[in-house]
Formats: structure tokens, sequence, C-alpha cells
């Protein structure tokens, strides 16, 4: 192959000079302070790996959470999404504009979304009144108010938001998943479910492998549809690391410990979408 | 060992024109059956309602005499090879190759020993590790032979499975085929648009146009006794001359030349009335070589084109003005036109001689042509004519 000499570097360079200065900079100068204990008012001092021990010690029921949620989310949306691309890749008639309505909920804004469903899953809401009225009424509940329900209830609004969008990258995979291959499978006698896995899920593994770290990446560092509907309630129970740091570094004003768990979920995002393209990448061909 | 039936099969892909219009045909257990006909007469797609990867609009389907109309691929048991190869890309060609046989629970020893078997008789065998990616057209081509000769199903759909071979590969795995139809006997439907694979490989040929079936017949059958002239015009290559003649008490008013034929093969028309006459090139013969009662042409060479062991002379001879629309609508076949044309009111007619007969390009030939060899086509639609 012949050597592509200087012209790719005058590409990268001003684009890599710019990430350099105004995000990866601070960003190290503000991981410094997670080595101290500055409240954003009095001058910081160094205390070492104190915040760290600290959250391991107090932190750990949000990091399960955290990692319970980002379960839900990643499982649900990829397989929602994955779901609907199946289904309105080529049979509907109707699904050029059945695409775009599962669209529509991923370009709304995260907090008009998370406000449409505290109203919908309130405690005097629709979903409660619809259970009453077909006689259900014992299983309506506070569904934001208890810890259990309400991680389930972030889960299922995001999945809600997010499935169109996870559609389209799945969408985008099936344009490779040539109809003729599977033709080619059914005549050597394979079923659908044998087609599906044999051909058609071989070949998503490029989409999945960028359904399931995007989705991972926003799992981890979600905040605002936690902070919409719940705020992190009841009493912490939907904490996830995201309003955890928030709540920590702007409410308590602890600086120096939001900056160390902040940089912990960092560290944390880039091993999960790591070890999650060597497992799904799998062999090249 | 199975048979195949069509019923008046209709095949129309969303309302358009019929893709397969009213076909019904029998295939008998174990026959090497081939389709030919042009791009798009709907091969491939008679070939995908054998399969069962479409439903007719109308008609039956039969296997073994019994209707397959619904049944799906799976439950058919047959083996295609797809005109673009349908290769699996994310499989190794071992694994492409042993796809079909590990979907239908052949044990693994078996299987893995029948895709070395095939690997080895189409020359695959250095590459069975190998991912299709990395591979040649016409390797492709083998793989998707290999994975539909691996398997044992009741019959072999192949189609168009040796058009990306360079020739010589091409005449090596024809004769594979032959023997390994023969050893196997499974009825096999192979389609072509080459007619010289038509005219080599199958016991019995249909050909197609436009959806529409028009002969079905051993392969000389087909080139000795076309049923109509659409079929003249396909099977055989140079393909055959027309001509627009007038007929006479005692023969035919060809182009301006005047052929005297004994009363046999005169046209069975009235004299006076036209009749499209077919020639086939290699019928135009020397005088010497053409027999005593042959009739003779005095024709000037106008393009010379050496084939080897014979050469094509092709000469002008004059058209009546609307004689071109006439023949292409009775052989309209979109990638064989006629015959060339040459200015206004000549056409080129084609005759096959040996080569060492001395011509150059603006010579006077003297060619002749039995009266047995001339055939007899309707002007209009093109039917055969038997001759008087
Ligand atoms: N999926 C389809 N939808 C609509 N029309 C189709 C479809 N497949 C084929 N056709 C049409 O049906 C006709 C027959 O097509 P088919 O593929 O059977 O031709 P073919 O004889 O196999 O041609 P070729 O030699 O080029 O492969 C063509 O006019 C084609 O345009
Ligand atoms: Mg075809």
């Amino acid at each position: 192959m012949k050597r592509p000499g200087a012209v790719p570097w005058l590409f990268v360079v001003p684009a890599a000079a710019l990430t350099l200065l105004i995000l990866l900079v601070p960003s190290l100068v503000g991981a410094a302070y997670a080595f101290t204990d500055w409240d954003g008012l009095t001058s910081p001092s160094w205390v070492g790996l104190a915040n760290f021990t600290e959250f391991f010690d107090d932190g750990s029921h949000v990091v399960g959470q955290t990692l319970i949620l980002a379960g839900l989310y990643v499982v649900g949306v990829n397989a929602a999404g994955l779901g609907l691309a199946l289904g309105l890749a080529h049979t509907l008639r109707t699904r050029h504009v059945l695409r775009a309505l599962f669209l529509v909920p991923a370009v709304v804004s995260p907090l008009v979304v998370a406000y449409i469903w505290t109203f919908i899953l309130d405690v005097d809401g629709p979903l409660n009144e619809i259970l009453e009225a077909v006689g259900l009424g014992s299983s309506a509940q506070p569904w934001l108010g208890q810890r259990n329900t309400a991680l389930a209830a972030v889960a299922i609004v995001m999945v809600w938001q997010f499935a169109g969008y996870h559609m389209l990258i799945y969408l985008a995979g099936l344009q490779g998943v040539q109809r003729e291959l599977l033709e080619a499978a059914e005549v050597d006698g394979a079923g659908p479910w044998r087609r599906f896995a044999d051909i058609t899920l071989p070949l998503l593994r490029p989409a999945l492998v960028i359904g399931t770290v995007l989705s991972t990446i926003s799992a981890f560092l979600l905040f605002d549809q936690v902070m919409a509907l719940t705020g992190g309630g009841p009493s912490g129970g939907t904490d996830t690391l995201g309003t955890y740091v928030y709540e920590q570094t702007f409410v308590n004003g602890r600086y120096g410990y939001g900056s160390a768990v902040a940089l912990l979920l960092v560290g944390g995002v880039c091993l999960a979408a790591l070890v999650q393209m060597r497992l799904l990448r799998g062999r090249r061909s | 060992m199975t048979s195949i039936g069509l019923d008046h099969v209709v095949m129309r892909y969303d309302g358009t024109q019929a893709a397969v219009d009213d076909v019904s045909l029998e295939i008998e257990e174990g026959e090497f059956f081939v389709l030919v006909g042009p791009s798009g007469c709907g091969k491939s797609t008679l070939l995908r309602l054998l399969a069962g990867l479409e439903r007719p609009s109308s008609g039956t389907v039969r296997m073994d005499g019994s209707d397959v109309t619904e049944l799906t691929p799976r439950l058919r048991d047959v083996a295609m090879v797809f005109q673009n190869y349908a290769i699996y890309p994310h499989m190794t060609v071992g694994g492409n190759l042993g796809y079909g046989l590990k979907v239908r629970g052949v044990p693994k020893r078996e299987a893995a020993a029948r895709v070395r078997e095939v690997a080895d008789l189409l020359g695959l065998g250095d590459l069975l590790k190998r991912r299709p990616t990395t591979l040649s057209g016409g390797q492709l081509q083998r793989v998707a032979m290999g994975r539909a000769i691996a398997r044992r199903p009741r019959a072999y759909l192949m189609d168009e499975p040796l058009s990306n071979l360079d020739a010589k590969l091409r005449v090596s795995m024809r004769a594979e085929l032959e023997q390994l139809h023969r050893r196997l006997g499974v009825t096999t439907v192979y389609v072509t648009h080459d007619q010289v694979e038509a005219m080599t490989l199958g016991s019995r040929a249909a050909v197609l146009r436009a959806g529409e079936l028009q002969q079905v017949a051993a392969p000389q059958e087909l080139y000795a006794r076309p049923a109509n002239a659409f079929v003249a015009a396909f099977i055989g290559s140079p393909p055959m001359n027309f001509a627009l003649a007038t007929a006479r008490e005692d023969g035919l008013d060809l182009a301006g030349f005047d052929l005297r034929l004994p009363a046999e093969h005169r046209p069975p028309v009235a004299a006076g009335e036209r009749v499209l006459v077919g020639i086939r090139p290699e019928e135009l013969r020397a005088p010497q070589a053409a027999g005593k009662d042959a009739c003779a042409l005095r024709v000037t060479c106008a393009v010379r084109q050496n084939l080897g062991a014979d050469q094509l002379l092709f000469f002008p001879v004059p058209q009546l003005p609307y004689e071109a629309a006439v023949i292409a609508r009775a052989t309209f076949a979109e990638d064989r036109p006629a015959g060339p044309a040459v200015g206004s009111g000549e056409r080129l007619l084609c005759a096959r001689v040996p080569a060492d007969v001395s011509v150059e390009p603006g010579d006077t030939v003297d060619l002749a042509v039995r009266p047995g060899a001339l055939h007899y086509f309707a002007p209009d639609g093109g039917a055969r004519l038997p001759s008087a």
C-alpha cells in the first residue's frame, strides 16, 4: 500500500489540539482535586486517597444501583431496538411511518419525557387509574416512591425513550443482511429461529457492539432522567453515580470528593466499553 | 428420486406483468432438465417457485405427485445454487459447505467426510479454512455449488452455477456435473442463458421467453426442429439467418435468389405469399460440400471472422422495407439481435465455412444450401410451418 505521507496529519492535528486544550487539560486539572478536600471556598489541602476509601466504604450502594439500572437499560433498550428493527425491516407496509414514530421520543428532551412519565406514574396518575378501572386496583402503587419499582421505572422510561434510536442502529445493521442469505439458509433447512441465530445475529455483530457500548456509556453517565423522575429518591434509592456526583459536589459542596467519584466513573465507563468491544467484536475477518 | 410438475403456474410480482406466465411442465425422476432463455425471461423466478421461495399467484407445484405449492423450502428438501452465490460471509468455506448438513442433523463425522469429498471434487480443498471475503468470484461460485452438492436433497436447483468461471474451468466443471448426476441420479433443474450449456448438459431443455414456455424438447430437437423463430434464433451459434421470402410454384424467391426446391421441401404456403425463412450459418456451405440438389447462392463477402477451425463470412442481401420489423417481432430476444443490418435496405447474413476456404472481404463466393435445411416460419408470430 502507498504510504499516506503528511496529509492525514493536517486533518488530525487541529482537532487533536482543540480536544487537548478544552477537554483533556481541564479534566486532568480537575482530576487533581480528587486527592484534596476542596469545598469550593477554602483552599484545598492534600488528603491522598482518603476520598477514594470513603467512597468504597459509603458509596457502594450507588455503584450497585448504577449497575442494576445499566443492566436493565442496556438489555432492555437493545432488545427493544433490535425487535423494532426486525419488525420494521421489510414486511409491514406502514414501516416508514412507524419508524419515524418510534424515533420521536429520542429527539424529545429527556426532561420533557421524564415529566410526562412522572405524571403517568404518579400515585393518582393514569397508570394506577387504569389498573383500578380494570379491577387490578390492588397492584396500583406509588411507582416512583419505592426503591425497587422506582429503579425499574427509570429503566423503563429510558428504554421507552431510546428504543427508537437503537432501532436506527439495528436497521442500518440489517442492511448488511442480504435477503438471499436468509433464503439460502431456509433452503438449507434452517427454521426461523435458526436463521436468526446463525445468519442475522452474527451479521449484526458490528451493530450490536455499537448499540451495547453506546447504551452502556449513557447508562453509566445517566443523570437528567433520574433527576427529573425521582431526584435520586426515595432516600437515595435511585441514586446513580451521575446524580451522586452532582449531589456531593454541588449540593453538599464536596468538590474534592465529587471529583474522586467522577474520576472512578470515567475509569469505569472506559473499562466497560473496552471489555464489551473485545467480547463482542470477536475474531476480525 | 423425485419428479417435479408445474400446472398452469403464473407468477406476478406486485401485480405487474407476469414474470412466469402459465407454465406447465413435467420433469421426470432423475432427469437433468435445463431451463434456458434470455435475460429477464423468468428463469430464476421459475427456480424460486420450485424451491418454495416464492408462492405462485396461481397454479400448483407438485413433487412426486403431491401438491407442494404451500410447503416452505425447508419441507421441500431441495438444494439450490443461487445466481449471486449467497455465500454466508461470516462462515469459513468449510462452514458454508457443511451448513446444510449441520442444520439437517447429519452426524458430525459423516458431514466432515462429505465436505472433504465435495471440496476435493470442486478443487476447494485448500480453501476450507478461508473466509469468503478472500475468495475470487469463480471460487465463490464453486463454494455455492459445493454447498448444494454436499447435501443429498430430493432435487438440485442450479441458477447459472458456472457463469463466472473461466472457459477452461467451465468445460471441466460441466463434465464433473454430468458425472455427478450420473452417479447420484438426483433430479436436477439447471438454469442457464448459455445455449452451449443447454445443448450439452441436459436430457431435455425448456426455452422460456418473457415468462412463457416456447418449447420443451431434447436439445437436438430444439436445434433441428425449433417450434418457432424465437427458439430457432436462440439455439445455435452464430444465430440462424432469417429472411422474408416469397413462395413460388417451384420454390422460393429469397432476397433476390431464385431457389428451386423439390416438392417435399417447398414452403407450405400458396405461391405469391410471404414466408419467413431460416437458414443456419453452418448450412450455408461450399457447393461441393452441400450435395447435388443444393441451391446455389453467389454472394459478395463483406466481413470475415476467423474462428480457428471455421470462419464466419458475412454477406449483404437486399431486404424488404418491413423485413427487419417482421424478423424482430418473431425472434425478439434482447441479447441476440436477429442479425446486423447495414445501411438501409440491406442486411448481413452469415455463413460458417471451414477455415481452409480462402476468402477475403470483397471476394465473390459461391455458397449452397440443402433444400432440407430450410426452416419455414409464419411471418406473423413466427410459428414453425412444416414444409409442404
Ligand atoms: N423481486 C422482484 N420484484 C419485482 N420484479 C421482479 C422481481 N424479481 C424478478 N422480477 C422481474 O421478473 C422478471 C423475471 O426475472 P428473473 O430474475 O426470473 O429473470 P432471469 O431469467 O433469471 O434473468 P437473468 O438471466 O438476468 O438472471 C424480470 O422482468 C424481473 O424484472
Ligand atoms: Mg436469473
